[in-house]
């Protein structure tokens, strides 16, 4: 037996070496479907254990308890001896604006202060450079600071909400990892000392408790009696969440993009693994006489299994190989990428075991179960029937179809001849086809769910929300001047006033939540409804609401339910009927929509307003950032300061940036997919040339001129692609469906509005064509390079 | 002028245990109208000899004339090009595309070397067969007739161009005695009809019927 074993690695080996293109061929498929897996893999396994541990070492908080009003430092420190309570973080988040000296453009910043930074205990901002903030400084967060392009040592000039402002020096860098970067999440964060912050907004009180409890299963005991502190030394509690999962706050969705690029891995797999069948088929047929040959002198049906189970398991550990020095790098620097998105820095490149496990599995394994079938076929054969020459389909020409279309007339002979030589071997073509087939579909349905993306964004932010930018003042405004003002800029549409505020709803239960209060004319032009049932504000509501029905069904709110607002600022808390629930998408959360009307006369003013929306004549980002620029001069004339504008190309760009990401390796996974999908009509082209090398030397013979044997080969790829084209069209529709529903339900919460896009497949006919005739060019000049003689004496 | 002119030819291969000499200084002259057969044991070199005047092996010496042409001088397509239009190849296993008909065979000389009207190419691609005694057979594939039917189909594509020389390799090697009769005397219709004919073949019965008969031994003729 070690004998045979010996003899059978030897052939295996030199038929490996023999037909080197052959082998290159089946190890580069084999390859592109483990770099696939392995890459993805490796990218999820290196990102979950590092976010993981960048994470835990900033000791994230077991729960956070929000303070409207905020808590003084004295009081916060108190709260560590509360019951079951390990450690307490308070942080002061507050919204300002800032503005360098290199430029007059006031942008949004997002400021927070902690007392004694150098102390912090949960959700720590480490400072990576510099030095702490003192009195006159500031920290900014390393994101943040390519988009501010501003750097240590420099002077920004800050304001609060109020108008306050004062010239601080950048100090240092901290990094926040409790939240996403600033490219993702719009404004960049600052830190200040509490010193710096009393002299902004007037006060040193933090509004955020950052808690862990002592025994994580008893989180909510702490968190109550936390409370009951507070409540006791008289405070209004916003709001508690306790928290159940310790991941980083990204890793939802890149747990979503994972999983839609895993899919996608998958099936660059199975289509590796057609092209594996369909090779190992076409090489088996063309042993068939060795087969024969080695039954005749005496080998078992188990022998010759083995000597092809052995060239499988070669190829699947050649393709191994290859692919999986590739797949680490490529995957960690796929990770890098993602963890540079969200603000984590990965540890260094080092191997991910269960990545090389999986990859090492999926090589060796998927290759077998691809050559199950022809394997078996090409062992089982008896001698006869092999010496014969009839067990396999090796392309004789005669089938159903090569008749059937020998009935076609009217095209020129070549291709005619192209058209009958792709339909020689039926189930090589009809897995050639699948192959192209499913890389069209993905390919189309990657490019319509970008579109479907774009039209929920358009349908959301300019359907529902028509405004081109958001303007909001120091200070409340009167509404009767500053609306015509504003609306007599010649590029103004329309303005309306609107008031947006945070605000603690408590719900008929008793149960408090935080909400977001949106209140304008009831006869908006800016925000289109879309209610689900009851209806929507009128002119006679007194103190009218219209929920999120999403948010509603989650609290069980039912219409005709009185819910209750703390406005805070003193006013009283107030009850508001629930009249309707709308569709809104953006806002899904905690949205509350009431007349401003009525608003205001609750808080006992009447015609104020600190935000005004507009719309202008033209919607694109540049006139929507140059007429903002235009309005702040023009009220500043009048003396209205603006204290900062959001337009709504800013508010797209925010919600697209972390989409994209999406789209752009959704599309080189689909670029990969194409590749397989060409390689495999490549293998194609070539076994076909391998077999056909007599007929080859005889159109030689009759007269054929290297362009004609070109020719047919290309036309035979270009009628397989086109054949492909319609099948790939047809999967294309409901692929893109369950992509676009996916990755809806991942980024919005809501199935995307579908939108098929027509233009993808023009691409996909585009690419085909290129695939068709890049996969016909070697195997066709091979052919048209063959020399008559050696064709002709061909075995 | 003679149709066919070697002059001096030589001609080796490379092998494992170096080169072996497979035709040595041969030089034939074949006269147009001529029916030569070529015969000679096994391994004598008679294929070689005739792959030399229809270039699908070119000489390693010496020099190849044929129908006017030297083709020492040409390349590979034009090769093609001059084969398709001046000899027509009959070959032992026919050789037909199995992918076309046998009237799509017998057309695609003529559209290889564009020699006819493409709008004639039909309608005498059926003429030939009919010829040949196949006309109720040329819409068949190739796998769906006799080997006798698709020798006489592979003959009719040969004479597609009406090229002057017709070359056969054992083109009755592969029929029963009856068919290869049948085959021989088609042959001997052609030349009635003005071509030169060469054929390699090993019944020496055969051979005898042919009105000139060269002999090949070791890589030399030895009687032409």
């Amino acid at each position: 037996m070690p004998h045979t074993l010996r003899t059978i690695r030897i052939k295996t080996i030199r038929d490996l070496w023999r037909h080197r293109s052959r082998t290159l061929m089946v190890v580069l498929s084999i390859a592109i479907g483990v770099l696939g897996i392995g890459m993805i893999v490796t990218t999820w396994d290196i990102l979950r254990h590092d976010l993981g541990r960048r994470y835990a070492a900033v000791v994230p908080a077991h729960m956070e308890i929000y303070v409207p009003a905020g808590v003084t430092v004295d009081d916060l420190r108190g709260l560590e001896t509360a019951a079951g309570v390990a450690r307490v973080q308070g942080r002061a988040a507050f919204s300002g604006r800032y503005r360098s000296s290199r430029t007059s453009r006031w942008e949004p910043l997002d400021l927070i202060a902690v007392p004694d930074p150098a102390g912090q205990s949960v959700n720590i901002l480490p400072l990576q450079a510099g030095v702490w903030p003192g009195r006159d400084q500031i920290a900014l967060e390393r994101s943040a600071l390519g988009e501010m392009g501003a750097d240590i040592g420099q002077a920004l000039e800050v304001e609060d909400a109020l108008g306050r402002s004062r010239t601080l020096q950048v100090s240092g860098v901290i990094h926040q990892q409790d939240d996403l970067s600033t490219m993702i999440r719009g404004s960049p964060v600052a830190l200040v000392s509490l010193d710096a912050m009393t002299r902004l907004v007037g006060h040193d009180r933090v509004n955020t408790i950052y808690i862990t409890a002592a025994d994580l299963a008893r989180q909510a005991e702490a968190a109550q009696a936390v409370r009951g502190r507070l409540e006791r030394a008289g405070y209004a509690i916003g709001r508690v969440t306790l928290r159940d999962s310790f991941e980083h706050p990204a890793e939802d969705v890149l747990g979503v993009l994972m999983l839609v690029m895993g899919i996608l891995g998958a099936l660059a797999l199975v289509l590796s693994s057609l092209l594996v069948t369909n090779t190992i088929s076409a090489l088996i047929a063309q042993q068939i006489d060795q087969i024969g040959a080695m039954k005749a002198i005496g080998a078992s049906t188990g022998i010759v299994l083995r000597i092809y189970a052995l060239t499988v398991l070669a190829y699947g550990l050649l393709g191994t190989a290859v692919a999986a020095p590739l797949a680490e790098r490529l995957g960690y620097r796929l990770a890098s990428y993602l963890a540079a998105q969200i603000n984590v820095d990965l540890y260094p490149f080092r191997r991910s075991f269960l990545a090389l496990s999986v990859m090492l599995a999926v090589g060796i394994i998927v290759p077998f179960i691809a050559a199950a079938k022809p394997l078996w076929d090409g062992a089982a054969i008896t001698v006869r029937q092999a010496i014969s020459d009839y067990g396999l389909g090796g392309g004789s020409g005669e089938n159903r179809l090569t008749r059937c279309l020998g009935r076609v007339r009217g095209l020129p002979r070549l291709w005619s001849l192209a058209l009958r030589n792709a339909v020689r071997v039926p189930h090589r073509l009809l897995l050639t086809l699948l192959t192209l087939a499913l890389a069209g579909a993905t390919f189309i349905a990657v490019l319509s769910t970008d579109r479907s993306f774009d039209r929920s964004i358009a349908n959301l932010l300019e359907g529902q929300y028509r405004m081109d930018a958001l303007l909001s003042f120091k200070g409340t405004q009167r509404v009767s001047q500053i609306v015509p003002l504003v609306a007599s800029h010649p590029d103004v549409v329309h303005a309306e006033a609107w008031h947006f505020s945070g605000g603690v709803m408590k719900l008929p239960s008793g149960q408090e939540r935080q909400a977001t209060i949106f209140a304008g004319p009831i006869n908006t032009r800016f925000y289109q409804p879309e209610l689900e049932s009851g209806r929507w504000l009128a002119p006679d509501d007194s103190n009218a609401a219209v929920v999120n029905r999403k948010w509603a069904d989650e609290e069980g709110l039912r219409l005709g339910d009185v819910i209750t607002f703390d406005l805070g600022g003193g006013a009283p808390q107030t009850g508001w009927v629930v009249v309707g629930f709308n569709r809104d998408l953006v806002r899904r959360q905690t949205g509350v929509f009431l007349s401003l009307e009525s608003l205001n006369r609750v808080l006992k003013r009447a015609d104020r307003t600190i935000t005004l929306q507009v719309q202008y004549a033209a919607h694109d980002l540049a006139s929507q950032r140059r007429v903002s620029d235009e309005l702040s001069d023009l009220l500043a004339g009048h003396g209205i300061e603006v204290f900062s504008t959001l337009t709504m190309g800013q508010i797209r760009s925010q919600v697209v940036s972390l989409y994209r990401i999406l789209v752009v390796f959704l599309l080189v996974m689909s670029a990969l997919i194409a590749l397989v999908g060409g390689l495999g009509l490549m293998g194609m082209m070539s076994i076909n040339v391998l077999e056909r090398r007599k007929e080859i030397g005889v159109m030689r013979a009759i007269g054929a001129e290297a362009r004609a044997i070109v020719q047919v080969f290309w036309g035979e790829s270009l009628l397989i692609t086109l054949a492909s084209f319609p099948l790939a069209v047809a999967l294309s529709a409901p692929m893109s469906r369950i992509m676009a529903r996916a990755v809806g339900m991942a980024f919005i919460n809501t199935p995307l509005d579908f939108a098929y896009t027509t233009a993808g497949v023009a691409y996909w006919l585009a690419l085909l064509l290129l695939i068709g005739t890049a996969a016909s060019v070697a195997p066709a000049v091979s052919a048209a390079n063959l020399r008559v003689r050696e064709s002709l004496s061909y075995e | 002028m003679s149709i066919i002119q070697l002059t001096r030819l030589s001609k080796d291969y490379a092998t494992g245990a170096g080169p072996v000499r497979v035709l040595r200084d041969v030089s034939l002259t074949v006269q147009p109208g001529e029916f030569v057969a070529v015969v000679g044991p096994s391994g004598s070199g008679k294929s070689t000899l005739i792959n030399m005047f229809t270039g699908i092996d070119r000489p390693t010496t010496g020099e190849v004339v044929v129908v006017g042409t030297r083709l020492n001088d040409l390349n590979e397509n034009q090769m093609a090009r001059w084969r398709g239009r001046n000899v027509g190849v009959i070959f032992q296993f026919f050789q037909l595309l199995p992918a076309l008909t046998v009237l799509e065979n017998v057309m695609l000389p003529m559209d290889f070397c564009n020699t006819y009207p493409a709008s004639k190419r039909r309608s005498r691609a059926e003429r030939l067969l009919e010829q040949v005694g196949m006309a109720d057979q040329s819409h068949k594939l190739p796998s769906a007739i006799s080997g006798g039917q698709k020798q006489r189909a592979a003959i009719a594509r040969a004479l597609a161009n009406d090229p002057p020389l017709l070359v056969g390799d054992e083109p009755t090697g592969n029929l029963d005695t009856k068919t290869a009769d049948r085959i021989f005397a088609m042959f001997a219709d052609l030349v009635q009809a003005g071509k030169t004919l060469v054929i390699v073949t090993h019944d020496r019965e055969l051979a005898a019927r042919a009105p000139r008969m060269v002999r090949v031994q070791d890589g030399q003729v030895r009687s032409a």
